[in-house]
């Protein structure tokens, strides 16, 4: 059965997640709903629910922290934000990452010239 | 949108959550949950939010299903092999549902089609495709159009009129006529046939709708 375009991105989607997720906090703190907006502005987040598995992962593998915070509007938010293990998770991701998006480029353009 | 209304959609949309993260065995669902609840609840904001507001906020954050499958994936998860835990989620599995249950129906008085009626609504109850609601809903719904069909054609012998000619014997050769009484028993009156008519088309009508929306779903889902 030849994949389709859907499998295909969750597939890909399962690698690189978590990362762009740690990558949204670098710098500042975010609470669920902000975090949910930016991600399924692009492909990256097939629906936003699927968001708060991968947090509560996150949380308990110790790579984001959470903290009360109160709101201007309604109840107090729970913000995320990136431990020191998140920081160099994101770093060995990002070391990874850009050598293996060069070798799929290169694989995928050999032959189409 | 009174705030009651609003809160029993939302609640039944975690609720919902919950039975899956449950059947799924995942252990943070409280975690996930309660963070799914607070996302509701700054999308919407304090202000009365219309019934549109909260299916769009649902909406968006999407199938309850996707959710538990997505919490009950191990990292690291290149491996696609993650959906093999579920059971019975092949991409033919809503087809075959669909199809064995309405041609079941469709034919039950016969011996062999009530197995496919059954093996159908076991496939569809086995299956990890459809939350418990939606297996209840195709239960009673899928084999409606069958079932519909198959009274009204029992409903065509059986309540059709019946008339009985009678006449007394006269004398041969007398010249009189032998007097006929005709009498006539069975029917439908009017308003009973447009009962019933509605009835069926319901049922029809009924089906298909759960048909169309039960393999989608599935289809969906099957990924």
């Amino acid at each position: 059965m030849v994949p389709s375009e859907a499998q295909i991105q969750t597939n890909l989607r399962r690698g690189a997640l978590e990362y762009c997720i740690l990558a949204l906090l670098r710098g500042r703190e975010r609470y669920g709903l902000d975090i949910a907006r930016d991600l399924t502005q692009g492909t990256l987040l097939a629906s936003e629910g699927t968001l708060y598995p991968l947090l509560s992962r996150l949380r308990k593998g110790g790579l984001v922290a959470t903290s009360w915070q109160e709101s201007e509007s309604g109840p107090p938010r729970r913000y995320y934000s990136l431990t020191a293990d998140g920081h160099r998770a994101l770093q060995i991701f990002e070391a990874t990452w850009k050598p293996f998006r060069s070798a799929v480029d290169a694989a995928l353009a050999s032959g189409t010239e | 949108m009174g705030n009651s209304a609003r809160s029993a959609r939302v609640d039944r949309y975690l609720a919902e959550v919950d039975a899956a993260l449950t059947e799924r065995g995942v252990v943070d669902r409280a975690d996930i949950v309660a963070s799914l609840r607070e996302h509701i609840e700054s999308a919407l904001g304090e202000d009365p939010a219309s019934p549109e507001d909260v299916d769009e906020v649902l909406a968006s954050l999407g199938d309850p299903l996707a959710i538990a499958a997505e919490a009950s994936t191990e990292t690291p998860r290149y491996v696609v092999a993650a959906r093999d835990s579920r059971r019975w989620v092949a991409p033919w599995i809503p087809a075959a549902v669909v199809a064995l249950v309405m041609v079941g129906a469709l034919t039950w008085v016969f011996y062999l089609p009530i197995l496919v009626l059954l093996a159908g609504v076991v496939l569809l109850w086995g299956s990890a495709l459809w939350t418990p609601g939606e297996k209840l809903l195709g239960t009673l719904l899928l084999p409606a159009p069958g079932v519909a069909l198959w009274a009204l054609g029992v409903a065509a012998f059986t309540t059709a009129e019946v008339c009985e000619s009678e006449s007394v014997a006269v004398e041969v050769g007398s010249d009189e006529t032998p007097p006929v009484e005709t009498t006539c028993t069975g029917g439908l009156a009017v308003w009973e046939n447009v009962v019933w008519t509605g009835l069926l088309v319901a049922a029809v009508v009924a089906g298909v709708v759960a048909a169309v929306v039960l393999y989608r779903r599935g289809v969906a889902r099957a990924l």
